[in-house]
């Protein structure tokens, strides 16, 4: 079985399993919900405080809600054995990698697009069609590289004890350039003005360096399968 | 078990100490009488440079050596630069704590303002501190030891990657009041002399608390090597 066949037959398997059960993408949405009512309360959205922060807010709920659909991306460790019985099937460390990093990416993603609908609606954002597509290509490209160290990360904490927590301790100082640039460049999409190439380039440096480290990592991760 | 042996401090270990405090006294002397005591703009505040410039570049040495460490243990799989790496991470957190700490102090001599947020440094290294702590963390949670030796490993090297992107990302979507250059410090030459024996001075001694913690991770896996033998044995008789 060649390499694209089996990533693609991993990823459908993925999609199909969360489209029976919808468990990652629902649970991280609801979340992403919940977070942005209490931040509701946190700054009042009907002030000049709330849109200047709209950016923020989101991007904060995103990575927030997504660190959910990245720590399951290979299933509870004990529970459902996914890692482990991936790992003995004749498919490569890199195909295994590129397809959880692609499922990973769709529930992400796919819970990015549905929550910011909800924050246009809730925070009561007026802008044009242009702009939201903007926002959510940034984000869809951005949710890569987020994902690219996620799942590297999600593989090695699954197996410690109290692993749960320490994904996002890890996780989240190492997405802070990324938040930076991508509020930024969120910031100046829902103001009208013109996309800076610094955040453009922080972003895709950000994908680049950990999605070819990631791959990298990936393989020490899981090397005791080896022996 | 002909491994453990009577804890002695090493002679070397010992003149380290006293070359640590006797460099560390003689720069507090230098700072009291040697350079100017007071600077135009900044002035006495920035006495407290010559604690914060050492302490910063020391975490940047220790940082690398943990990358260092961290390549050669994926590499080899060995337990003697898993050690070095672990003491390095811990005394680099410590060293980021001091210049986070002494920045903040002098930030709020200077500036007025005990944290600015739009510090391209001062955020980079939080962050920095963030993630180390967030290493060293690691290196104590994970109960078995191949396992922990190879994830701590992979999680230095992604730290260190994060280094140049906190700080770009912190420096071009921010702005910052940190001096770039040391022109603002005034020309003495004492400044300059001061300030590079400090560094010298501080590296000593976080060189010293480099090997003690190093040499403590050396007798705590010797122990846990022991302890693992006493309870095989146990474990044999009661069988």
């Amino acid at each position: 079985m060649n390499a694209l066949r089996a990533f693609g037959a991993l990823v459908r398997w993925e999609c199909v399993r969360e489209l029976r059960r919808g468990e990652t993408v629902v649970s991280m949405v609801l979340f992403a919900l919940v977070t942005l009512f209490v931040l509701s309360f946190a700054i009042d959205p009907s002030t000049e405080t709330a849109v200047k922060a709209q950016p923020g807010i989101l991007w904060t709920v995103f990575l927030l809600a997504g660190t959910i659909g990245i720590e399951r991306s290979f299933g509870r460790e004990g529970e459902e054995r996914v890692l482990e019985g991936l790992l003995l099937s004749p498919v490569g460390r890199t195909t295994i990698y590129y397809a959880r990093l692609a499922s990973t990416w769709i529930f992400v993603a796919a819970m990015e697009t549905v929550v910011l609908v909800a924050f246009l609606v809730l925070y009561n954002v007026r802008t044009d069609l242009a702009t939201v597509a903007i926002v959510l290509l940034a984000a869809w490209v951005g949710t890569l590289g987020f994902v690219a160290v996620g799942v590297t990360l999600a593989a090695m904490t699954r197996s410690i004890r109290g692993g749960d927590v320490l994904l996002r301790l890890l996780l989240l100082p190492l997405l802070i350039p990324f938040f930076k640039a991508v509020v930024s460049l969120t910031t100046q999409a829902l103001r009208g003005f013109e996309i800076g190439s610094r955040e453009i380039a922080m972003i895709a440096a950000f994908d680049l360096v950990y999605i070819a480290a990631g791959q990298i990592l990936f393989q020490l991760v899981v090397a005791d399968f080896d022996g | 078990m002909s491994e453990v042996r009577s804890p002695r401090v090493h002679p070397s270990f010992l003149i380290h100490a006293a070359a640590a405090l006797v460099m560390v006294s003689a720069l507090n002397y230098m700072i009291a009488n040697y350079v100017p005591f007071s600077i135009r703009k900044i002035e006495q505040s920035y006495l407290i440079f010559y604690y914060h410039f050492p302490a910063a570049l020391s975490c940047l040495v220790f940082f690398t050596i943990v990358l260092v460490a961290s390549i050669a243990v994926l590499r080899t799989g060995s337990p003697a630069w898993d050690r070095r790496a672990r003491a390095a991470g811990e005394v680099g957190l410590l060293t980021c704590s001091v210049t986070v700490a002494t920045g903040s102090t002098w930030a709020s001599a200077a500036w007025n303002t005990w944290w600015d947020w739009s510090d391209a440094r001062l955020m980079s290294a939080a962050i920095m501190w963030l993630t180390y702590a967030g290493y060293v963390l690691l290196q104590n949670q994970v109960e078995d030891s191949l396992k922990r030796r190879r994830f701590a490993a992979i999680f230095g090297i992604l730290a260190y990657i994060n280094i140049p992107l906190v700080h770009y990302a912190v420096e071009w979507f921010g702005k910052s009041s940190h001096p770039e250059t040391f022109d603002d410090l005034g020309s003495d030459p004492s400044i300059s002399q001061t300030r590079w024996f400090g560094v010298l001075a501080f590296f000593t001694l976080y060189l010293l608390l480099y090997r003690w913690r190093l040499a403590r991770q050396d007798s705590k896996e010797r122990l846990d090597t022991v302890l693992a033998r006493v309870r095989g044995i146990e474990e044999g008789d009661s069988a």
